[in-house]
Parts: structure tokens; sequence; C-alpha cells
């Protein structure tokens, strides 16, 4: 198994002395939907970031395409953040013109499928999109570029069920073609539909890492009462 | 090109607008300078300024000199206000609007850390530069234009002077846009600095950290040259700064 991502004894100290994530290790494949699920404060995004290199690790080590992605994050990745925020007085297609100057292996023609797929208006001003149809093209910019891995941090988050299901397909396809797709999300029956693998945090800890499948097995339940169980205050598994 | 461009069209608004108010200010500087002597040779206020301190009145006297009214109402006025003005307007935004914002993650991974912080540095300074150019060469060119006598070496003593503080004091608005994340915060502080600088050029003890004295100095007047200690010293720190900045940037957390 090649290993798109490798985490080995992940630990984060913020300034503010809160630790995000206690020593937390597990490997993504090359070419799997891999999800990190948590409630909120689980350590989801520090995670995502770590894995970006966004943030420095107080200890331990993560290889991400077989770097340490800090400082510098990692060129073969692609990254849409929990927050879709982009440059709010500029038009659509400025943006775009502005990302193709710096993204690696961004491609316009990708783009503009995506951008009819998702039906996007060109000539608006990002400030006038709403929180959905900004969520949708920060999505059309990143699965714009060509690279090997997609990091999303809730990537339906505000979109209309049609919206999320151009999203999953595209998520899928993307794993079809060879690429690595992680994702944060919510939303467990995504997850259920569209995951190989998944680990699941809490207060930066690993409480699961496997299969959807062997989770609902080894609990019985399905996924909402599994996570609902390992999450909850007072247990662990 | 990738991140010059993007960090071009931010700035390019910004940097248009401060131009037009630099060389208009340039020109509006030179073009009232005789209407301003005829309104202090009135008899009435010539009557009112018996009244003023005499070293007050011998300056104001001294205003119908075009070089001395040069250094007085442009050069160690004006146009360092401006300066200062621009480096502020140019740094104040560069990292903390884009971390205040959130917009730092389509940047970073994209691009890495050195790109970021080259591109915005490489056009901030760009614009401080010619900026400050433009504003003393319009002065002597409009001063050129309306016959005004104005040594040419002058202007330039004060004009790249006034450049190497502007960087300085770009360095110093750069380093609080990444250290404080906060627009209003990064503003603040600046004025602060820049105010602090002020004050230690008012008295004679530690005027030489006047940054402001050095930039608008009478002693040009007097012959005194461009001072290469102080453009050493001043890009020195102004490289020092902006290292101690980028190090900063490369071991944040974003």
């Amino acid at each position: 198994m090649e290993k798109a991502v490798e985490i080995y004894k992940l630990t984060k100290v913020y300034d503010n002395k809160v630790k995000a994530l206690d020593e937390i290790s597990f490997v993504i494949p090359f070419g799997s939907i891999f999800a990190i699920l948590g409630p909120n404060g689980a350590g989801k995004t520090t995670t995502l970031k770590s894995i970006l290199g966004l943030i420095k690790p107080t200890s331990g080590k993560v290889t991400t395409l077989g770097i340490e992605p800090f400082p510098d994050g990692v060129k073969g990745a692609s990254f849409v953040p929990e927050e879709k925020e982009m440059y709010q007085w500029i038009t659509v297609s400025k943006m775009v013109d502005i990302f193709s100057s710096f993204a690696p292996n961004f491609s316009i023609d990708k783009f503009k499928k995506f951008a009819d797929k998702f039906e996007l208006t060109m000539d608006r001003k990002i400030g006038e999109l709403s929180q959905g149809n900004r969520t949708k093209l920060y999505m059309s910019l990143a699965f714009s570029q060509n690279v090997s891995l997609y990091v999303l941090d809730e990537p339906t988050w505000g979109l209309d069920p049609v919206m999320r299901k151009h999203v999953l397909d595209t998520i899928r396809e993307m794993a079809i073609d060879g690429k690595t797709v992680i994702y944060s999300s919510h939303i467990l029956s995504e997850v259920e539909e569209v995951c190989d693998g998944m680990v699941i945090l809490k207060s930066g800890k690993i409480v699961y890492t496997g299969t959807v499948d062997d989770l609902k097995d080894k609990t019985g339940n399905d996924l909402s009462d599994a996570f609902i169980n390992l999450t909850k205050d007072g247990e662990k598994k | 090109m990738s991140l010059y461009k993007k960090e071009l069209i931010f700035i390019k608004t910004r940097w248009i607008v401060m131009l037009i108010i630099m060389i208009g200010l340039a020109i509006l500087t030179v073009s009232i300078k005789d209407t301003l002597v005829n309104l202090i040779n009135m008899p009435a206020v010539q009557e009112q300024l018996k009244n003023i301190p005499k070293g007050l009145q011998s300056q104001i006297q001294k205003i119908s000199n075009f070089s001395y009214y040069s250094y007085s109402q442009w050069f160690d006025k004006t146009f360092i206000e401006i300066a200062a003005v621009l480096a502020i307007i140019f740094s104040f935004s560069a990292f903390s609007k884009e971390i205040e914002d959130r917009t730092i993650y389509i940047l970073h991974g994209r691009s890495t850390r050195l790109e970021i912080f080259s591109a915005k540095i490489f056009w901030g300074i760009i614009a401080c530069v010619i900026s400050v150019l433009a504003g003393g060469l319009v002065y002597l060119a409009v001063a050129d234009m309306l016959k005004y006598s104005l040594p040419v070496s002058q202007t330039m003593i004060w004009t790249v002077r006034t450049v190497f503080g502007t960087i300085f004091l770009y360095s110093i608005g750069v380093f609080f846009s990444l250290i404080l994340k906060d627009q209003v915060r990064a503003i603040l502080a600046d004025l602060a600095v820049f105010v602090g600088i002020y004050v230690l050029g008012i008295f004679a003890q530690t005027r030489f950290l006047g940054l402001f004295d050095y930039m608008g100095s009478i002693d040009v007047l007097r012959g005194s040259g461009v001072g290469v200690i102080q453009i050493v010293i001043l890009s020195l720190l102004s490289f020092l700064l902006l290292g101690f900045t980028y190090f900063k940037f490369k071991n944040m957390d974003i």
C-alpha cells in the first residue's frame, strides 16, 4: 500500500495551551477517499491543516506525498478550507484569472466544466454570492487543479441536495482517477456513501480508525449510532 | 509571474490613488509659492508678524527663497508626511487582511511561504519607492517649468533620503501587519511608532534617532550630502526587520 499521508504520534498544542491533537497516528493510502470525523473541537481541522503544512506540529511527524509539509505546504495538494472565503470585491472571472496565475496545474477548461455544472455566474462579484455559491466556486477552483491530493474541509456545507450530489460524484470520479481525497464532514450519510476509510477523533485523540463497514460490523449499529457511541462524553472505545 | 500578478492587481488602486495625491500636492505646493509669499508680504500680515517670536519671524521671511520654501513646505513637511502615509497604506493589510479574511488559505500550499512573502514585499517596496520618487521629481519638474531656482542636487538628496526612510517605515508596517494579524491594530501600532520616531527627533539627545529629521533635514540647504552611513544603517535595519518578519511568517501557524 502506497501512502499518500502518514501521520505518526502527531501532537499539536496551540499557543493558548489548548491541546488540539494528542499523539494521533494513521495512514491514508493513495487513491482512497478518507474521512476525518468528530464532534466540534475534536481536532479535525487541525489534522487537515497539519497534513497541508499550515501549522507546525508540536511533536510527531507528518508526511504528505512523501514530504514534510510544514512550512511550505504541498504543491501537489489542493485545499478547500472550512470557511470558503475569497476576495470579496473581485468578480468570479477575475478570481479565476488570479487563481490560475499561481495555482499549479490549473485547467481553465476543467474550471469551465465545473462552472457549468455548478451554475456559476462569472461576472458577479464574490461578495454578492451566497454562501452556497461561494462554496461551489471554491470547489470548482480546487477541483480544476490537477493534483494528487484534495483536502476538503466540510465541502458540502451550504449546498442544496443536487449540488451536494455533484460534489460527491466528483469526489468519486477523482478516486477512480487515482487521486486521494481527504475530507471532514458532519454529514455521516455522505461518509457512508463515498468513503473507503475514516478516522474518528474525540478531544484530539483517535477513537476509531478503519472502514465504515468494519465499524458497523463491530458495533452492530448504523453509522450515526456508532458515531454517537464513540464520541459521547465519558465513554471510550 | 504567478503571485506577483495577484499582488499587483491588489495594490494597484491604492497605488494610483497615492500617486495622484503625491503628484497633485507636489504641483500644488510649487504653484502656490508666489501667492503665499505675496500674502506674507501684505502690510497687514507683516504688522501681525511683528508680534510673533523673532526666530519664527525670520523663518517666515525666508520663505521667499525657493530652496527654503521647498524645504519648509514640501520636503520637510507634506512630502515626508505622505511618505509615512504611503508606508502605512502599503503595509498594514499585507498579511493582516489575508489572515483576518482567511484568504491566506487560497495562497498557501499553492505557493511557498517565501513566494507569498516575496510577492507582497516586492510590490509594497516598489510602490513606496516609485511614489516617493514621483513626489520629488514632479516637484523639481514643476519648479523648473515655473522658472524657480532649485538645485537638482538638493532635491535628489531629500528624495533619496525619503526613499530609504520610507522603506524602513514600510518594514515596520509589514512587521506589525504580520504579528498583530489585525488591520486596525496594525495601523494603530504604525502610528504609535511613527509618532515615537517623530518625538525622538525633537530632543537634542535623541535627534540622531529622529528619522523624519534626517529625511527632511535643513542640513541639505547648508550643503550636507545624502548621508551614506545613515542610508547603509537604514538599509540594514530594513533588511533585518523584513528578514525577521519572514522568519516569523515561516514558522507561524496559519
